[in-house]
């Protein structure tokens, strides 16, 4: 019985960070930044890249948030349509949002890999806000 | 009682691997094989994803920023009217008309045209209680916004929350092609009013603006193309966006990429790269006149 115990409440601790670390991805766009009125999903296998294109117009700040639902790490990378790499968040401890400054109009590809082997595929959320 | 308690939990682990995802490292293969399955099937579902790409549309909040920089009246003839939603009978023309009317509202509350805003939002409301989004705009919603009358801040906020709403229970709810109509609904409503306040306060910024919309037009083609034979409805919208798409096309961009700068502290990357769009006056009268016509058809 004791061992019952034991597997529900480390499970129970999972679901727990689960959910929270979802709901802690959507609360990055509750404060300064108004959410674009979509919402982008996409499954990724562990192998694979997710493309996300985006223009950004020029005069605004973004946010871009990537929540996983399952995996600790998401590489995400902001290319311009030139292959040039604006942002990699391999250089920043693999953060899961970032905010960007347009000087002038763009148009981006932001790729999304699942980083390391602990799970096979995943769920990805992407949200992007814009700064009031 | 030890045996129902351990039953309950023995289920209650059971959902709560489920949730968790598991374990990966002693996942069974059949287990795997099922896991892979249900993510194939829905991945299936997933909504503005073409090709393993996602696309993204400007939001309706950056051009509500530029039309109060230009400092012009309120114009009630732009809005489509709003005792006009009674006579949408089909859902095609219910959903594209939600999108209508939650640009048309983002204007209203721009104007603290607040009172007529709120005549919009139970529009809206009526609109999505026909397609099955009755839980969107229920009444706590309503009481929100009847609070935040005062506030346009406030009321634009709740009107895109309400609209990423709908977009993903749409999407959740396999019905790809009723979310991508009302992302086309923001789009057009969108660029008619632009171009119906640029034929009125003409204005370079303007002008700009209508250009920039280069982009979303491909991403709301790119969208749609999926379900040109779901529908003649669908076929003739598709194909009304592609003319206009073929006058977008003579706009040429020109793009320079320069180094970015990045605030570590700040969580912030300031991209320089140069762009910009070579816009004619003939291009906005043509663009104009198809957008007008567009939106002619989609609220009669």
């Amino acid at each position: 019985m004791r061992r019952f115990y034991l597997i529900f409440s480390i499970l129970t601790i999972c679901f727990c960070y689960s959910a929270k670390s979802q709901e802690r991805c959507a609360s990055l766009l509750s404060e300064d930044y108004v959410s674009d009125g979509q919402y982008y999903s996409t499954l990724i296998n562990n192998y694979e890249t997710k493309q996300c294109e985006v223009t950004f117009i020029e005069g605004n700040e973004y946010r871009v948030i990537v929540c996983p639902h399952k995996a600790k790490k998401v590489q995400m990378q902001v290319v311009d349509r030139d292959g040039n790499v604006i942002f990699d968040n391999k250089n920043f401890g693999y953060t899961n949002y970032w905010n960007f400054k347009i000087k002038q109009t763009l148009n981006c590809t932001i790729r999304l890999n699942l980083v390391g082997d602990n799970v096979e595929n995943d769920e990805l959320i992407v949200l992007i806000g814009f700064k009031k | 009682m030890e045996k129902v308690v351990r039953i309950f939990l023995v289920s209650f682990v059971a959902v709560m691997v489920t949730a968790c995802g598991g374990n990966t490292s002693k996942q069974s293969d059949e287990a795997a094989k099922e896991d892979s399955l249900m993510l194939e099937s829905r991945s299936r579902n997933l909504v503005g994803m073409i090709n393993g790409t996602i696309y993204c549309l400007p939001s309706p909040y950056e051009m509500m920023k530029h039309i109060q920089e230009l400092n012009l009246e309120y114009n009630q003839d732009y809005p489509n009217p709003v005792g006009k939603f009674s006579s949408y009978e089909s859902s095609f023309k219910r959903l594209l008309n939600m999108g209508v009317y939650g640009i048309d509202i983002s204007y209203l509350s721009l104007y603290d045209q607040t009172t007529e805003a709120l005549n919009y939002f139970g529009a809206l409301k009526s609109l999505a209680n026909r397609i099955e989004l009755s839980t969107v705009f229920d009444a706590q919603t309503m009481e929100r916004l009847e609070n935040n009358m005062g506030n346009k801040d406030s009321l634009l906020v709740i009107l895109t929350s309400k609209f990423q709403e709908s977009d993903r229970l749409l999407k959740g709810e396999n019905q790809k092609a009723e979310a991508s109509l009302i992302m086309a609904g923001c789009w057009i409503e969108s660029l008619y009013l632009l171009t119906q306040i640029q034929k009125n306060a003409p204005d370079k910024i303007t002008t700009q603006k209508i250009a920039e919309h280069k982009f979303a037009a491909e991403v709301i083609l790119n969208i749609l193309r999926p379900y040109y034979e779901k529908s003649p409805e669908f076929k003739d919208l598709i194909d009304e966006i592609v003319d206009i798409c073929y006058e977008f096309d003579g706009i040429d961009f020109d793009y320079t990429y320069k180094e970015p700068t990045t605030y570590p502290d700040k969580h912030l990357t300031v991209i320089n790269s140069e762009s910009s769009l070579h816009v004619y006056p003939e291009h906005i009268a043509l663009i104009s006149g198809k957008i007008e016509e567009l939106r002619k058809n989609v609220v009669q």
